[in-house]
């Protein structure tokens, strides 16, 4: 679908982005308004419409998926949320460790802030909702989990996810040509990894 | 605190690269106008603290926003009017009561042209000014041509009293006084209780501290929803109104993150969202709902009158 609004992208489009069940199409209302003199918001309804109309159940599989192995450190040190978590479950930190590493997980989207990665499925006993209230800065490199998702902060942001521990290795380099590390449709792997190491390891020792 | 920053950064949303670019785009607009700018041209970008600069070359200027004053060599100047700047001189943006203030250059500022932008993406630290907030030393560069349009109001500007009737009509300044934020109902509004939106239309809210170019946090009677539920993240956009699960409301600006996962109650209009930018911590904000027919008009009319406002401008000085 995403591939069929770019090559026949809707008069004033400026950009369509895929979340886990949803497709949002953005455009300029103006500029569609100067282009078809009618109201932007009746025409994208119609416009949408005709194209759900002649989708065929053709899926695309993302081509070049590969496969990334992250070390993460959970030292309470790095990961604010822990207790929380852990308290929460009923676990020990050992077992959400485990729990936490145990399986690969798929990358369903980008999204959030630059290079955020979406993935799933948290096993079932990490399952836990958003924070009430946010946090209001995460630092860069956090590992989060929320819902039966878990993901990782690429930048000092608000976060309503409770943050488990902390990844040493950086998601999201603008000068580089492939700017982000993980790309929906790759799969991810977490290791656990202790202090000393990720202090060793840390790409975000310059900020 | 000051950035570059033009209309948004746009086409990126797929790798999570959200919009930036101006927090209040009608005085962005403006300014950019009063310049013989494109609407899209880069800013400056002024939301607190003081802000001078210097002239290295001769600089077509226009200032807008809420809540400074300018002067150019201790001279003051008036806003919403186009003036120029002779290299040497020094122009000052000194805190009133605050806001969001903007200098407009003719030609933009040339700042690095990144993914479709100028704009300062401040999180990831790319585009603008070294994709940082501008600093004491900074070089910001201009264009040294000027188009047709730039040369005639400079050659205008240049007569002796020059600026004394080019003061914009009143009804074209925005009017930043404005507490009442116009929005439609968003994805999840249904899901929320008839308290809670009973609440949102005559409550007043709030302006927390916590207000900034990715969110405003508000304070208010709290909001529910009849059933909580995790909603699956999915898009969200500068003037989304979420309700976290303690009930309080949060305003999406325009470095808003492009996925979020809390319940969507409304959608802050396109127009008013500008009005929103402009509030300072403290102030009281009531919201009025319309439909999303209605936001759309009042946008498609208010844009008909910017751009007939933009010809009359060019036409004054043909």
């Amino acid at each position: 679908m995403k591939e069929r609004i770019l090559s026949h992208p809707p008069a004033g489009f400026r950009d369509v982005s895929v979340a886990y069940n949803s497709l949002s199409l953005f455009i300029e209302p103006f500029d569609t308004w100067r282009e078809i003199k009618i109201s932007p918001l009746a025409y994208l309804k119609n416009w949408l419409r005709e194209k759900a109309a002649c989708m065929d159940g053709f899926t695309s599989q993302p081509a070049d998926s590969k496969e990334v192995l992250l070390p993460v450190c959970y030292d309470e040190a790095l990961a604010p949320d822990l207790a929380a978590v852990v308290a929460e479950k009923g676990i020990s930190v050992e077992e959400l460790i485990s729990l936490h590493t145990q399986q690969p997980y798929y990358v369903f989207m980008l999204g959030f802030s630059p290079g955020f990665p979406y993935l799933g499925i948290l096993p079932d006993k990490l399952h836990i909702p958003r924070k009430s209230r946010p946090a209001l800065v995460v630092t860069a490199g956090s590992v989060g989990i929320a819902g039966k998702q878990t993901g990782i902060y690429p930048f000092d942001t608000p976060a309503g996810w409770y943050v488990i521990g902390r990844t040493p290795v950086k998601l999201f380099n603008f000068n580089d040509s492939q700017r982000c590390l993980l790309n929906a449709g790759d799969t991810v792997r977490f290791s656990s990894i202790d202090l000393e190491t990720f202090k060793y390891l840390n790409q975000y020792e310059d900020k | 605190m000051a950035t570059v920053q033009d209309t948004g950064r746009f086409g990126y949303r797929n790798w999570g690269i959200n919009n930036s670019g101006c927090m209040d785009e009608s005085s962005v607009w403006l300014c950019n106008m009063l310049v013989a700018n494109g609407h899209s041209d880069a800013v400056v970008e002024i939301t607190g603290g003081e802000f001078s600069f210097t002239a290295t070359q001769v600089l077509l200027l226009a200032c807008g926003g809420k809540g400074y004053r300018i002067s150019r060599n201790n001279n003051s100047v008036e806003p919403w009017q186009p003036f120029i700047a002779e290299a040497g001189d020094t122009v000052h943006i000194r805190p009133d009561t605050g806001g969001v203030y903007y200098v407009a250059v003719h030609g933009g500022v040339r700042s690095q042209w990144i993914l479709n932008s100028r704009s300062t993406h401040l999180q990831a630290g790319f585009g603008g000014h070294d994709g940082r907030t501008l600093k004491p030393g900074d070089h910001l560069t201009v264009s040294v041509l000027r188009n047709e349009l730039g040369e005639r109001i400079y050659r205008h500007l240049s007569k002796p009293n020059g600026t004394g009737h080019l003061r914009l009509s009143p009804q074209a300044i925005p009017d930043h006084t404005k507490s009442v934020i116009r929005y439609f109902p968003a994805n999840e509004h249904l899901t929320f209780s008839r308290e809670a939106l009973a609440i949102l239309e005559t409550e007043k809210f709030e302006l927390t501290k916590y207000a900034n170019r990715m969110g405003f946090r508000l304070n208010g009677l709290p909001m529910y929803l009849d059933n909580p539920f995790q909603m699956t993240s999915t898009a969200v956009v500068p003037g989304t109104m979420q309700v976290t699960p303690d009930g309080q409301m949060a305003v999406l600006m325009t470095d808003a993150q492009t996925t979020g996962g809390y319940p969507r109650i409304g959608q802050v209009c396109r127009v008013d969202l500008s009005l929103l930018a402009q509030q300072l911590p403290g102030s009281l904000i009531s919201f009025r709902k319309i439909t999303e027919e209605k936001a759309e008009s009042i946008f498609l009319s208010r844009q008909q009158a910017f751009i007939s406002l933009e010809k009359d401008y060019a036409l004054f000085f043909s």
